[in-house]
């Protein structure tokens, strides 16, 4: 158990006591022996004991009170013969009726009322009487104590100091602990003994206001009666009952005045009656400080002189000014406290809870450094997965290994973990991550791991690979800076120390995840965190970056590139990776206000500029591929009502057979998507932004956004060049080599000669190409052949992984299984599995893909198995 | 108002659960299960700050075992202090689920335990999955707030007086 923080307002049980016990109790023997003094002296020297105990003894109570009330508390012979019966357990212990309790304030309010005058009548000059009524109130004390439990007999309810102790005593400057009380037995409400810092305001907020009636009362009549008794003119002449009616009045005036103040100047209870506590013991030192002065210079050889008095007031008066605030401030942490512990949200039964933790209770866990959060992980779980769900910080794009956003550093347990695949290992080696480093994605915690989500926590060797380089070649530049290009530098730059390497990019930003800007629609991501490599990854590779910079044309014969700014650039080697953009099909009147496609950081920003700007309700989306419904579920994450219009008949065409796509729509159905199929748009309607669109079909929908997904097209201006062979793309061989010896293309632009027409536009594709065709400019002789790539939807709660020919062939063995809103789907030729559709069963995808990767055969019975619908093999 | 939080007497520790709001009373065994696979499971340790102030995290949680305090920084020394203590059985961090602002306060925890948080993310899931019981969920977290609204209503309008 950990030292747990002490409590803001912390009542006298939390407190570990400075002063023991038992030296109270002989603290208190005295006192009480100093009150039976009191009254023998009373009775023996009264004119000395009388002056003293008004002018000294009397008048210093109220300093006590007001800055160290539990000290007066622990003291007071009164209290401690009150609690004698409870000491020696000669008490019945006897709760008080409510009634009496609701009046016990009352009471102890006409005490001190008849007390404060009779002072003058009699009490200040006759000895007797003043010895009777103390023998008479301590007499009261005992019998309390003897009746009723814990203090309630006197000190916690009648007795008459009480409130005065209550009003100054609410902001103690030093808290002396209540030592009587052991146990407490919880005999009063909102005891001044068991939490002196906060009874006064509890009785102020308290639900039943009887008990901040008492309070703001006995407020407001504390300076009438310190006015009445010290600034009235008073005569023995006159009579009792004019007296009474005097001193009535000014207490009368002073709750008026308090009445006023609320009513007029809206203070709140709290500040009324600390202002008012404020103003009483001002007045009381006012005068009193005179009275002790002369006390002194009568009983000492010291003469009287201003200017102790002058002292004491002027202390009274800035303490008190210090006191004030004080108090004030205490409410505000009052009441986050009290709204804080005021009815907690409970479970009714822990039942469900206590049989959901022995459910995991043998699950492995990932613990996270350097704080040791320790996360349970569950099997079908990617650390990804784990580290999204508890809200930890992590960046993701492809979900696959593929594009290197969420590298972790695994600190222990590195050894116990599934293998990595080659994509994984790809993404880690351009990272420059060899061990002790996995992409969060592609790990399932099925042991106990120990994790820190900075991969930089765990050092890596430096690599010095021996390799011949080709020194004819001195320069290599790259046309445009996503991942094709840059993962081509890096593999140049690991073979090459000496060439120089020129990195253009059009864009404004270095190379970023673009897989990712969908995120930047709903705001929860910035695109500082989307850049994938931090500026000192270029220097330290000495790659020279060209950010913000158009490449105008190629000059192929003469092998020069120049650039927009007018600037030119020699090359030994190109790599084209220009990349694709978004395709636009014919839509009249496209191009105003609210149109909008996704391709890039500037455009993911535009949007939600736009949105906002706009106070967009209505989107619409053209095209329900893998990107337009990444970026439905985007607009749904801000609130906004999304149309999805898709083509075909059923929703992610290259991804989905019609049975997966039917559960894919049903779930994006019950997230808010509408979706409508077999629709296209066929006019923006609008003057500069646009309010609706129209379908080819004629109808008219509502928009205040036309976002278009319609697939892709490779970046056009490059491939005008009358040297370079295209077709939708640039043409390549294995080798990605142009039509031109020295110039190269790969990524999305590149269209491979052997699958013509194909362009498969994905990252995974776009980083095997950059490697390919790095190290074959480089003089190498790497070739790439098409191959299926794994993909996903990158939507909450949607797991899905296409793969390869899913749909299949009559001649191929179809399994084809669905459970409720999950599906899985293989399909086999030759006992190979070519393609794959799992829908919500992520556990198999990393085991299934790697099977397609590799081609292995199954067994013909583990077919059989398969189709029966155990996958353990796949587990 | 109930202030009753500061006067916890060693003679009536029970009264403090009486007094709790209760979380999805009328869910059935089937309904908790399935809302609790939705959850994800974190064990803390004597001394973890479970819940940062000023953090974004918009998840709520279930305390399945173990004892958490709610800390404030106080004063200008921004020493942090206990306002409340969480155990067994509560649920929280309700207010940052429902309108995604950062943590209001600090929350430790004072023994081992483990808690179960159900994130935004997954009551998303949760609702397109099961929407009768994302509906529960989530009319339930409205009526304690409703609840606790009174309860300042009342207090603000006590306080006038
Ligand atoms: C929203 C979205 C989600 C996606 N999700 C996935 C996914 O889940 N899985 C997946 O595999 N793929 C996904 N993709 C596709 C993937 O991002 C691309 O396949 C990949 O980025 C291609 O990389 P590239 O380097 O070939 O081209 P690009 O990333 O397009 O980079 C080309 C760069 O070249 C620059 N350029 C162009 N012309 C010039 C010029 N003349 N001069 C200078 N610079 C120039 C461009 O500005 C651009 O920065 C997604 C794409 C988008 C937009
Ligand atoms: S409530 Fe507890 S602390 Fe207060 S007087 Fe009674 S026994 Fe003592
Ligand atoms: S590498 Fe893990 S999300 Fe892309």
């Amino acid at each position: 158990m950990s030292e747990s923080a002490k409590p803001v307002f912390a009542n006298f049980m939390q407190v570990t006591p400075t002063i023991p016990r038992w030296v109270w109790q002989i603290l208190r023997l005295f006192s009480i022996l100093t009150f039976a003094f009191l009254i023998w002296s009373l009775f023996n020297y009264s004119a000395i004991t009388l002056t003293i105990f008004w002018g000294l003894a009397v008048p210093s109570l109220p300093l006590v009170f007001w800055l160290m009330p539990g000290l007066w508390r622990n003291l007071c012979p009164l209290a401690a013969t009150n609690q004698l019966p409870r000491l020696f357990k000669l008490t019945f212990a006897k709760e008080i009726p409510p009634k009496i309790k609701r009046y016990a304030n009352v009471v102890g309010l006409l005490l001190l009322f008849i007390a404060v005058p009779l002072r003058k009548i009699a009490l200040n000059e006759n000895a007797d009487l003043l010895a009777m009524a103390l023998l008479g109130i301590i007499g009261f004390a005992l019998i309390g104590g003897i009746l009723f439990k814990g203090k309630s007999g006197w000190c916690g309810s009648i007795c008459p100091l009480l409130p005065v102790q209550r009003l100054y005593g609410q902001t103690p400057l030093a808290i002396v602990n209540n030592s009587h009380c052991s146990p407490c037995v919880g005999c009063t409400k909102n005891c001044f003994d068991f939490n002196p810092q906060v009874a006064y305001l509890a009785d102020l907020y308290d639900s039943d206001p009887v008990l901040a009636g008492d309070r703001k009362f006995f407020a407001g009549m504390m300076p009438g009666l310190l006015l009445a008794y010290f600034y009235m003119p008073y005569s023995s002449e006159m009579p009792v009952y004019q007296l009474y009616l005097q001193f009535g009045l000014y207490c009368l005036i002073g709750i008026g005045t308090y009445q006023m103040i609320e009513t007029l100047l809206k203070f709140s209870p709290q500040k009324n009656t600390a202002l008012f506590a404020l103003v009483s013991i001002n007045i009381f030192y006012w005068y009193t400080a005179e009275v002790m002065a002369k006390t002194i210079a009568l009983i000492s050889p010291l003469d009287f002189a201003w200017w102790p008095v002058w002292t004491l007031r002027g202390f009274v008066a800035v303490m008190s000014v210090y006191w004030f605030w004080k108090t004030i401030e205490k409410e505000k942490l009052f009441l986050s406290q009290t709204f804080a512990s005021s009815a907690q949200t409970k479970v009714a039964s822990m039942r469900h809870l206590k049989k959901h933790a022995a459910k995991q209770s043998d699950n492995p866990s990932v613990i996270l450094e350097p704080n040791g959060e320790e996360m349970v992980a569950r099997p079908e779980m990617s650390l990804l997965d784990l580290l999204e769900a508890n809200g930890h910080p992590i960046n993701s794009g492809c979900r696959m290994g593929a594009c290197g956003a969420d590298p972790v550093a695994i600190i222990e347990g590195e050894e116990r973990l599934e293998e990595k695949s080659a994509e994984e290992t790809a993404t880690l080696e351009r990272l420059g991550y060899k061990t002790g480093v996995r992409m969060a994605c592609c790990v399932k915690a099925a042991a106990n791991i120990k994790i820190n989500l900075d991969p930089n926590s765990i050092e890596q060797e430096e690599e010095e690979a021996e390799f011949e380089q080709d020194n004819s070649i001195h320069s290599v530049v790259i046309i445009g800076n996503g991942i094709a290009g840059v993962t081509a530098a890096d593999y140049l730059r690991r073979h090459h120390k000496d060439i120089e390497i020129h990195l253009i990019g059009a864009e404004k930003y270095p190379l970023y995840n673009r897989m990712a800007i969908s995120k930047l629609i709903y705001g929860r991501t910035a695109l500082q965190s989307l850049i994938l490599m931090p500026d000192e990854w270029y220097k330290k590779r000495n790659i020279q970056q060209w950010l913000n910079t158009q490449v105008e044309n190629i000059d192929a014969i003469k092998q020069i590139v120049h650039l927009a700014t007018g600037e030119s650039i020699n090359y030994d080697r190109l790599i084209i990776t220009t990349g694709s953009n978004a395709r636009i099909p014919a839509i009249d009147n496209w191009g105003i206000g609210g149109c909008y496609v996704l391709r890039t950081a500037e455009d993911g920003m535009a949007i939600r500029t736009y949105v906002q700007a706009h106070k967009c309700k209505r989107i619409i989306i053209a095209g329900g591929g893998l990107l337009g419904l990444e970026a439905a579920y985007a607009f749904t994450q801000v609130g906004l009502r999304v149309t999805v219009l898709e083509r075909s008949e059923s929703l992610l065409r290259r991804q989905l057979d019609s049975r997966a796509g039917g559960i894919l729509h049903t779930y994006l159905a019950a997230l808010g998507v509408t979706i409508i199929y077999q629709a296209e748009v066929a006019k923006v309607i609008g003057e500069s932004h646009i309010d609706a669109v129209k379908l080819k079909t004629g109808e008219t929908l509502k928009a205040n956004l036309l976002l278009v997904a319609a697939g892709i097209v490779p970046n056009s201006k490059l491939i005008q060049d009358k040297n370079l062979e295209t077709n939708k793309g640039i043409l390549v061989d294995a080798h990605l080599r142009t039509s031109m010896k020295h110039i190269f293309a790969a990524g999305d632009i590149a269209e491979l000669r052997e699958n013509r027409g194909k362009l498969p536009g994905l990252w995974p594709v776009a980083v095997d190409q950059g490697r390919v065709a790095a190290l074959n400019a480089l003089g190498g002789d790497y070739s790439y052949h098409d191959k299926p790539v794994a993909t996903g939807l990158k939507v909450v709660g949607v797991e899905l992984t296409s793969m390869g020919e899913f749909s299949g062939l009559e001649s191929d063995t179809i399994i084809a299984q669905k459970a409720g809103d999950k599906y899985r789907k293989l399909v086999i030729r030759d006992r190979r599995v070519i393609g794959c559709i799992l829908l919500g069963y992520s556990e198999y995808s990393s085991k299934v893909v790697a099977r397609i990767n590799s081609g292995e055969e199954l067994e013909a019975e583990q077919i059989e198995v398969l189709q029966n619908g155990d996958w353990q093999l796949f587990e | 108002m109930d202030t009753s939080s500061f006067f916890v007497y060693p003679s009536d520790v029970t009264e403090k659960d009486a007094r709790a709001i209760v979380f999805l009373e009328t869910a059935t065994d089937d309904d908790w299960q399935t809302l609790l696979d939705f959850t994800s499971t974190i064990r803390f340790h004597s001394g973890d700050i479970v819940i940062e102030q000023g953090d974004d995290d918009d998840s709520l949680a279930f305390i399945a075992n173990g004892e958490l305090e709610v800390l404030i920084a106080k004063g200008r020394s921004g020493k942090f202090e206990r306002l409340t203590t969480f155990s067994e059985g509560s649920v929280i961090g309700e207010q940052s689920f429902l309108d995604r602002q950062p943590r209001s306060t600090r929350i430790r925890a004072i023994t081992d335990g483990e808690l179960y948080r159900l994130s935004r993310d997954a009551f998303t899931v949760l609702s397109a999955r099961h929407p009768n019981l994302a509906m529960q969920v989530a009319m339930d977290l409205g009526r304690i707030l409703s609840i606790r609204l009174r309860d300042t209503t009342k207090f603000l309008s006590a306080s006038k007086k």
